[in-house]
């Protein structure tokens, strides 16, 4: 497990045979985790990436040993995406698996135990929630009060699940391969698109929000992101620019544009951006 | 070559073909319809063409036993092609490019090209229609698109956009080759903002300065010297690149520099200043 190039060994955390090393390595990832290991166990062969975007991180964790992780209350969301080995997390009464076929989402507040085996190698997403929360806001239109909750059991077989992971390994694939530093404005985009992903593909206490009929924004709410637009012509538009200032949601305004326009919020902003470039 | 063996996106049939009239229909269909070109051996030529269709991005395998030439239109898509078998060649305009396993070609719209292929050849194509192109450029810049979009034909060998496109395309194609439609339309819509991100930024086109990271601003005597220049060929047609050129500082640069001291793009302060029939 030393010689071939692993996921994100771009971004090493650490590198080593020593448990105390490894439970450091940890620490600076995940919020205080308690190992249990066989007595037996006196060598790990553990190997932990993690790249940090600015409030996404996309991390890879391989142990070398079987091992049981008790995880107290975290302040983030994760999301496991396993590629080899298998095991299990115990969350909230909940038994889910891991395997390559499954994984498990941890809410914020929620507290687990997961033991894997030896060859257990795993992807992990990891995000903040107020992030989400901003996104999700974004998305919906919807003030988020209660902190997301997330359905922990995942299935990667579903179609949904299998999207979100698939789009999860091609983030690590793609980030991971450059021999040069990776501009900001890339890295922006693939955060942005695997927290929509991420919002999307899960079963979460607000996926109602995401799948009803959007209401149409009214034409004051559809001038205002136009005058928005307008006014600030050099920034990148970032979806909850706009929403914040029309006071409507991204849905609702995909469906008002897609109505009045023929188009997408995204590309309305691409028109209007031209139009305004052009004479009157 | 084997027709029936298993290909990349032949869950996506175009044709299957030992015909080489139904695989110039074919390009016809998707693409452009070529001429072909006479060569030694032009009769019977097996081909597998397969198009997987996103939303406003198309992914496409093609093979064929060659050997055969085409001469193909302008078309209203952009392209890239991933050889993944055999060799061939492309003449666009005065520039020739190889095409060769490991090798990327880039093609533009509205530009015509000439490819040659001396045997067996198979290729991915990542094609997207110049508008939807033009149109995330225009959002991304802000600028107003006026002249067409132009790609360079010659990659850029560092560019880390282009290193990711050139593993994303073949790992997307992957995924498509063992998936059924319908895809769910948030991750079609992040997968195609992507690749369009990762299509503009990796190669050099006639608008990449206007993507480039850092701007400088401009200095007082460049936005002179670029007033003076307006002033003296106001009865001509002026294009950013060459105010960019006689300024020796970016169009984004004298674009800023112009909205700060005179409230209006460097374009726009032509048009007025023609409007009003004179110089400064």
């Amino acid at each position: 497990m030393t010689c071939a190039a692993r996921p994100l060994d771009r971004f090493p955390l650490v590198r080593t045979q020593n448990v105390d090393e490894m439970y450091a390595a940890m620490e600076r990832v995940y919020t205080r985790p308690r190992l249990e290991l066989p007595a037996s166990t006196r060598k790990v062969d553990a190997a932990l990436n993690y790249l940090p975007m600015s409030h996404i991180g996309l991390g890879y964790t391989t142990y070398g040993v079987d091992l049981t992780i008790a995880y107290p209350e975290s302040h983030r969301v994760c999301q496991s995406f396993p590629i080899a080995g298998c095991g299990e997390v115990k969350s909230g009464g909940l038994d889910c698996r891991l395997d390559p076929g499954h994984g498990v989402v941890a809410s914020p507040g929620a507290t687990s135990t997961t033991r894997i085996n030896g060859r257990f190698q795993n992807i992990l997403l990891v995000m903040e929630p107020a992030a989400l929360a901003r996104k999700l806001s974004a998305l919906t239109g919807q003030s988020i009060g209660s902190p997301i909750r997330c359905e922990p059991v995942q299935d990667y077989t579903r179609p949904a699940a299998k999207a979100l992971r698939e789009h999860v390994l091609c983030a690590v694939a793609l980030l991971n391969a450059p021999p040069v530093t990776i501009p900001e404005t890339l890295l922006a985009a693939f955060e942005e698109s695997l927290a929509v992903i991420f919002l999307r593909a899960n079963r979460h206490n607000y996926s109602h929000l995401l799948e009803g009929e959007a209401k149409y924004a009214a034409p004051w709410q559809v001038r205002r992101g136009e005058d928005y637009v307008a006014a600030t012509p050099d920034e990148p538009m970032a979806l909850e620019a706009l929403t914040e200032v029309t006071g409507v949601s991204a849905l609702s305004l995909l469906r008002s544009f897609k109505a009045r326009h023929g188009c997408s919020p995204r590309q309305f902003i691409a028109q209007l951006r031209a139009s305004r470039r052009r004479p009157q | 070559m084997p027709v029936n063996a298993a290909r990349p996106l032949d869950n996506f049939p175009l044709i299957r073909s030992r015909k080489l009239e139904e695989l110039q229909e074919a390009f016809a269909r998707v693409y452009a319809e070529p001429v072909v070109m006479p060569t030694r051996n032009v009769g019977e030529l097996a081909a597998v063409f397969n198009n997987c269709r996103l939303r406003r991005i198309e992914l496409a395998y093609v093979g064929f036993s060659g050997p055969v030439a085409f001469d193909f239109p302008g078309a209203a898509f952009f392209s890239l092609l991933l050889p993944v078998r055999g060799t061939g060649g492309i003449l666009s305009g005065r520039t020739a490019s190889v095409l060769s396993v490991g090798s990327a070609a880039v093609l533009s719209a509205g530009i015509g090209h000439r490819s040659t292929y001396p045997g067996a050849y198979e290729n991915m194509v990542l094609r997207v229609s110049a508008r939807t192109l033009t149109e995330k450029l225009q959002a991304m810049t802000g600028a107003t698109i006026g002249e067409p979009l132009r790609m360079r034909p010659e990659l850029p060998p560092k560019e880390p956009a282009a290193q990711m496109l050139q593993l994303y395309v073949p790992r997307l194609i992957a995924t498509l080759s063992q998936s059924h439609p319908p895809f769910p339309d948030w991750w079609i819509e992040e997968t195609e903002q992507i690749l369009m991100l990762l299509f503009l930024r990796g190669h050099r086109h006639n608008y990449s300065y206007l993507l480039e990271a850092d701007v400088a601003d401009a200095a007082p005597w460049q936005v002179r010297r670029a007033e003076e220049y307006i002033a003296a060929n106001v009865q001509r047609a002026i294009t950013l690149e060459e105010l960019a050129e006689v300024t020796g500082v970016s169009g984004l640069s004298l674009f800023r520099a112009f909205k700060q001291s005179r409230g209006c793009s460097p374009l726009e302060f032509v048009k007025r200043l023609r409007a009003r029939g004179c110089g400064l």
